[in-house]
């Protein structure tokens, strides 16, 4: 009997048929073309200057079996902090009408974390009436481009392939000392003799993906890099890291790759040293004295490559496209009596100072939260969850600067081989702390930068495991790699 | 202060017996009847000198061994007996008559974790006869250790030495924490309540060049948080992933590179993957590489990326200053509940040998713990040797732990060094040394069997260290 089951599995998994993956790309530059405040920073920035370009690239995917579209996605990646409320919104609503066929729930953005990218909603700093770009008015500039690379690569896609790999990257630094007394500070200081250790994890995993077209040309690329861009810091407008990524990548491949960077869970986590800051500069001196950029970049593209050499060992053109997208809800993280006193005491002293409209916000929605709370007013935070498989590789997102040990646990427990965690996808939820960092506390674990908290991080986890592992009920067609002999 | 010249000389040898021999590092008896890969040791001498005068000198020796067993207070116990291998010791008495106008002092050993190397204590496995038992071994041990030893000093040649510091990705937090907690060494990652790996990994690779007059590289000292304790079928010898290594680096930088593989910090590491294994071995396949062979790629491609980049910096009039001083670690107190639980525990133990089971270096790790009980009475804190080394802008500091790797971030965070190098597994127990929150987490690593040392005494030996290391950089 034994047999006979096995042998009729095996008929099942030959027959499924083999669908046809489609694949388009569009990158638009999204650089204003006036001064604009910045975005990311307690302080008001204004630009004063665009240091690089920031750009927006869509990747369009669709499986086909003959005429019929099986399912498609449209990611787009964007050098910018977050995608604030509203921005998707505003793109499919720009987009309904020009994609035949294409259901707009199934675009998805994401964001760099860039923090030297514009501010997209007004009032939240106090910026000059005059000579900056309204925050809504970049954000209507912005969709509109984005819109444009969305419609634009749906149209170009064609008959591709895809390839999946990974590499590493020592990029992610977590950024949060812990101390004797058991305390957390983001940035704090590492030389101090209370100093006991980095709270949490980094993942170095740098999962990529590719795709070419029918002519084995490398078309598109996602880089899942665990750790947001924000390196760069001052009044310049910049794509941090991913600058000279994008450039040194497209030397290399061509200058038409698009590439799309999909930032992994990294709410902990920056590329800022937090010890070992001398050894860096100096090796960065002896390498040509090139910039800290410029060296994150070199380890990630060095990573790309050794994912590629792989990758391309196992190209697939039968690739199995599900895409699945979910509103969840996630219970809000409690303000207590302490927390609001605290919060009530940093908004009074904030209110009336232009300057400070960032702490006083801060401050402030903690008190509305609290007092919603208290009505029973207070509605769970819902979120859009796309989960996408494609191929052996599962993609989830979430639209929160996500603490690392949730993505670690979203990729321990995923059914795939390879799972990419997009985090600032969607819309902008705000850090989510784990359970540890709740304890030690400190800025990203505080109350004030938690609507989701601990409770409702693992429901995220939760839920999107579950998502994943419906995605891979479906037994499907697999080539096994063959083994090359390369670096030896 | 007066130029200095700095005077190197290395070589390296093979450790592995030509008999059958007990694997160390394991929890029951493992012969190994062939030889996978061959452990070796290897031995770098540096003296600087101002003319003929020698200003001051180490010797470093690197081994394929689990661990380099020291010695404890003198007591009668069974425990003393298992932690007083004196290695190092007898090691430097024999070796004395050989090393002319050397202090012994400034020689030490140090083991690179291989669970698939030769055991040097006796009493911890039965050893069936026929297989090469530890006093043997331990005598083909010294013999070589001596031959590299006295060839590294007596044909020491001015040099040149250069530093440099990249990044490879070995280690794995092995340590998986759970909702209610707890935390199990090599616990798994897809249970529904595992929520995080419990610490810091270090990918860090730390390493020295050494280059002869004519700027040939001679030797190097490659610093990296992960014990090597990635091979073990437990039935060959197995220098695990330092042979890769040595086998890539020899392939591009002349056969004669002697290779120190220096561990650091990591006593919550290792290079087991705790999650993403099959992305993991579909990668290796599609590069044709062992899992071995992929983690040296790693290494080897930093170590020479890192070469080629500091070898314009090639320095030969370096300060060389070398501590060696006797600290003091509060002990772990072994409490009436744990004794109890360890009493129980051997019972049960014993009843199995009874039936013919293999459990007695399991039990034996509870009857230490037994044993401690009685001995912490009288001896509150232990004693190790610290060797802190100034050696240009690079500080290296030993310790005899397998210590957890948040010390080691913090011994590197606040060192004054540019560099600084953590040197676990030097002579000593080799017991595990966990943090705090490591404690709260217990399991195997964490409990009282495991740590003769615990959070108290590790901060201390950070302590001690930093003072140590940074009164080399007024």
């Amino acid at each position: 009997m034994k047999t006979i089951g096995c042998l009729f599995l095996f008929a099942i998994v030959a027959t499924v048929p083999a669908a046809e993956l489609w694949v388009g790309g569009a990158t638009v530059d999204i650089t204003p073309d006036q001064p604009v405040g910045l975005d990311g920073m307690r302080g008001i920035r204004v630009s004063t200057k665009a240091a690089t370009p920031l750009t927006a690239t869509a990747l369009a995917l669709e499986s086909r079996d003959g005429h019929k579209s099986l399912d498609a996605a449209i990611i787009v990646s964007c050098d910018i902090i977050a995608i604030r409320a509203g921005i998707q919104d505003k793109v499919r609503e720009k987009l309904k009408g020009r994609l035949s066929g294409f259901d707009l729930k199934k675009i998805f953005l994401c964001a760099t974390h860039t923090h030297s990218a514009p501010v997209t909603e007004d009032g939240k700093y106090a910026l000059p009436e005059t000579g900056v770009m309204k925050p809504s008015v970049y954000a209507d500039f912005m969709t509109s481009r984005i819109a444009d690379a969305i419609a634009e690569s749906w149209q170009n896609r064609k008959p591709g392939k895809a390839g999946w790999g990974q590499g590493h990257a020592v990029i992610a630094q977590n950024r949060r000392a812990v101390y004797a007394d058991g305390t957390a500070k983001m940035y704090g200081a590492t030389n101090d003799p209370k100093f006991r250790c980095i709270e949490g994890y980094e993942d170095h995993n740098v999962d990529v993906l590719f795709f070419w077209n029918q002519q084995d040309q490398l078309i598109a690329t996602a880089i899942n890099l665990p750790c947001p861009s924000q390196e760069v810091g001052g009044n310049a407008i910049h794509a941090d890291f991913w600058y000279p990524v994008y450039n040194t990548l497209r030397e290399r491949h061509g200058k038409s790759l698009f590439i799309l960077p999909w930032t992994g869970a990294g709410g902990d986590v920056v590329s800022r040293l937090m010890y070992g800051k001398a050894a860096d500069e100096r090796m960065r001196k002896l390498r040509g004295n090139i910039s800290r950029i410029d060296e994150l970049a070199r380890r990630i593209v060095n990573a790309w490559e050794d994912a590629y050499e792989g990758a391309r060992n196992d190209i697939r053109a039968d690739v199995v496209l599900r895409h699945c997208v979910k509103e969840i809800e996630l219970p809000m993280r409690q303000v207590t009596d302490a927390e609001v006193a605290e919060a009530r005491k940093e908004a009074a002293k904030y209110a009336k100072d232009p300057a400070q409209r960032w702490n006083y916000g801060w401050n402030q929605r903690v008190v509305d939260r609290y007092e919603a709370q208290k009505a029973g007013t207070e509605e769970p935070f819902k979120m859009e969850l796309h989960v996408l498989r494609v191929g052996d590789v599962a993609i989830a997102t979430n639209p929160f600067e996500l603490y690392t040990d949730y993505g670690v646990q979203m990729k321990a427990r995923s059914p795939a081989i390879q799972t990419f965690v997009i985090q600032l996808a969607c819309s902008s939820g705000g850090y989510l702390a784990s359970e540890r960092a709740v304890r030690g506390g400190g800025y990203g674990a505080v109350i004030q930068s938690n609507r989701v908290g601990p409770e409702g991080g693992q429901v995220l986890v939760d839920r999107t495991v579950e998502a994943m592992k419906e995605l891979w009920e479906q037994p499907v067609t697999t080539k096994r790699p063959a083994s090359k002999k390369s670096r030896k | 202060m007066p130029a200095s010249e700095l005077w190197i000389g290395s070589a390296s040898t093979s450790i592995t017996p030509d008999r059958p021999v007990a694997l160390a590092g394991q929890m029951s008896t493992h012969i190994a009847k062939k030889v996978e890969s061959p452990c070796t040791a290897t031995a770098v001498a540096l003296e600087t000198r101002q003319g003929n005068k020698s200003v001051d000198h180490v010797i470093f020796v690197a081994c394929d061994l689990a661990v380099i067993r020291g010695e404890l207070e003198d007591s009668p116990t069974e425990l003393a007996k298992f932690l007083e291998a004196k290695m190092q010791n007898e090691f430097r008495q024999r070796v004395k008559p050989r090393l002319k106008g050397f202090d012994l002092n400034k020689l030490f050993l140090t083991a690179t974790h291989t669970h698939s190397g030769p055991v040097t204590m006796d009493g911890v496995y039965v050893i069936p006869p026929g297989v090469m038992q530890p006093k043997e071994y331990l005598e083909f041990l010294y013999e070589r250790l001596g031959e590299i030893v006295v060839k590294a000093w007596e044909t020491r040649r001015p040099g040149g030495v250069s530093w440099g510091l990249g990044h490879a990705v070995v280690a794995q937090n092995r340590r998986a924490v759970y909702a209610d907690g707890s935390a199990q060494m090599y616990g798994k990652t897809d249970r529904p309540d595992f929520r995080g790996l419990e610490g810091y990994e270090d990918h860090g690779v730390e390493t020295l060049f050494f280059w002869d007059a004519d700027k040939k590289l001679i030797a190097t000292a490659i610093n990296v948080a992960c014990p090597a304790q990635e091979a073990g079928t437990g039935r060959g010898v197995n220098a695990d992933f330092w042979h890769e290594v040595r086998v890539a680096l020899r392939r591009q930088h002349g056969d004669g590179l002697d290779v120190l593989g220096w561990i650091g910090a990591s006593g919550d590491q290792s290079p087991r993957l705790m999650y993403r294994k099959a992305a993991e071995e579909r990668m290796r396949k599609l590069r044709g590489l062992t899992r071995l062979e992929e983690i040296a790629w790693r290494i080897v491609q930093t170590v020479n990326d890192v070469c080629e980049v500091t070898k314009k910096e090639i320095q030969t009039d370096v300060p060389l200053v070398h501590k060696v001083r006797t600290i003091e670690l509060p002990i772990r107190k072994v409490t009436e509940e744990e004794v109890a639980k360890a009493k129980a525990e051997c019972a049960a133990l014993l009843e199995q040998e009874k039936k013919g089971k293999d459990t007695l270096a399991r039990r034996l790790w509870h009857e230490k713990l037994i044993q401690r009980h009685e001995w912490q009475q009288s001896n509150p804190v232990y004693r190790m040797e610290l060797h802190v080394i100034r050696l240009g802008d690079v500080a290296i500091a030993t310790n005899p732990f397998e210590l957890f790797t948040d010390y080691g971030v913090q011994i590197k965070a606040r060192s004054k060094a540019l560099q600084t190098f953590v040197i676990q597994l030097a002579a000593g127990p080799g017991t595990y040394l966990p943090t705090e929150r490591a404690v709260r987490g217990a399991g195997y690593s964490a409990v009282a069997q495991s740590n003769l040392v615990g959070p108290e005494g590790g901060q201390v030996l950070v302590e001690r260290t930093i003072e140590a290391i940074n009164e080399l950089w007024p």
